[in-house]
């Protein structure tokens, strides 16, 4: 495993960076960007992918449907000739915004300049989900129903029929 | 471009949409029409035309066998198409000087279109000069038309022929120099009218 400045697992990078506003992630990339030869090891793509599960019933597959997916693979080399290669793949139909999240994977796999800053932001990202999953939660929590009570009621009915 | 914008990243024009559109019916041209030469120096840069034959036609769902060792690893993530055995593969690459020792796939009478199509490197394709000169009739022939091809196995054409003797059966042909190509679909009646040494240079 590389060595990394950032304390979050790097199968949460993507998650936390979609969570910061682009032009901050822009701004630092933009600052680093000149230092290394970019070069693209698959072409950047968006597109729809479509996700199959199973239904519970019968448990036959099924496609739940289309979502957008965007997919890059970047390669970073710098003036000594060290590569250094990251990929992205992201729920969005832009390939551009894969592309910079994969130079962010790179930058961050690799530890390389401005890997703090990216790993502040990603701490930022990583905060700003944490929360909404919080908040998600507590909205599900509030629209739970106890079927507990359903079979008591459904009992006190049957005795009151009897008598 | 925006991704030349971005991230000042060069991307060949082979892998371009745009380019790929202008190539695929440039394909479609030449296969509709044997014999037709048609030049993509201007698209290539760099790159060998069976590269971009290749970047034209493959994607993820498909499978390519790399015969003489043509392409370059970093080729493969680009192409997308996943590795193969030759007898399996949908697309073969091959160079052309070399006879062929195996049988690809001719698809079946119900799916005839199952059949694999190979790209084939040769040293030079021209209407006049050249090892092989070819005689071509069949759909998209007018009467029949002749081409000259360096740098082919003669064992190619004879085993090409034994391929697609049997139609709907075969296989369909691209033959690929440093910038031309040439279609040879499954429909076309290819016969040797004569073999050179000096390549027709007199």
């Amino acid at each position: 495993m590389n060595k990394t400045c950032c304390k979050i697992p790097r199968s949460q990078w993507i998650r936390a960076l979609k969570r910061v506003h682009v032009d901050e992630i822009k701004a630092v990339i933009d600052s680093v960007i000149n230092e290394y030869d970019v070069s693209y090891k698959s072409i950047p793509q968006s597109g729809l992918g479509v996700l199959q599960t199973k239904d519970t019933a019968l448990h036959e597959p099924y496609f739940l449907g289309e979502f957008p997916i965007a997919i890059s693979w970047v390669a970073l080399t710098d003036k000594q000739g060290n590569t250094f290669e990251g990929a992205a793949q992201l729920m969005d139909d832009d390939e551009n915004l894969a592309s910079l999240f994969a130079v962010c994977d790179a930058i961050l796999a690799n530890d390389l300049v401005a890997c703090c800053k990216l790993a502040d932001l990603i701490e930022m990202g990583d905060f700003k989900f944490e929360q909404e999953a919080l908040t998600r939660k507590a909205m599900l929590g509030s629209t739970a129903v106890d079927f507990s009570l359903l079979g008591a009621t459904n009992e006190e009915n049957k005795e009151d029929t009897s008598a | 471009m925006l991704k030349q914008d971005l991230l000042g990243a060069y991307v060949n024009p082979i892998w371009l949409a745009d380019t790929q559109q202008a190539l695929f019916k440039s394909l479609m041209q030449v296969l509709s029409r044997p014999g037709r030469l048609d030049n993509w120096a201007e698209w290539l840069e760099n790159s060998p035309a069976y590269l971009a034959v290749l970047a034209t036609l493959l994607d993820g769902e498909v499978s390519l066998a790399d015969v003489s060792g043509l392409l370059t690893e970093s080729n493969w993530p680009l192409l997308q198409a996943h590795k193969s055995a030759v007898e399996q593969a949908n697309y073969i690459l091959c160079d052309a000087t070399k006879a062929p020792t195996f049988l690809p796939k001719l698809g079946t009478l119900s799916s005839p279109d199952f059949a694999a199509t190979l790209i084939l490197k040769v040293s030079s394709l021209d209407k006049m000069q050249g090892n092989i000169r070819l005689k071509l009739t069949g759909p998209g022939v007018n009467g029949e038309t002749e081409i000259c091809v360096s740098g082919i196995d003669q064992a190619w054409l004879d085993q090409r022929n034994e391929w697609c003797s049997a139609f709907p059966l075969g296989i369909d042909c691209i033959l690929v120099d440093d910038t031309q190509i040439l279609g040879l679909p499954r429909t076309t009646k290819v016969e040797i009218l004569e073999v050179r040494d000096n390549g027709g240079l007199n």
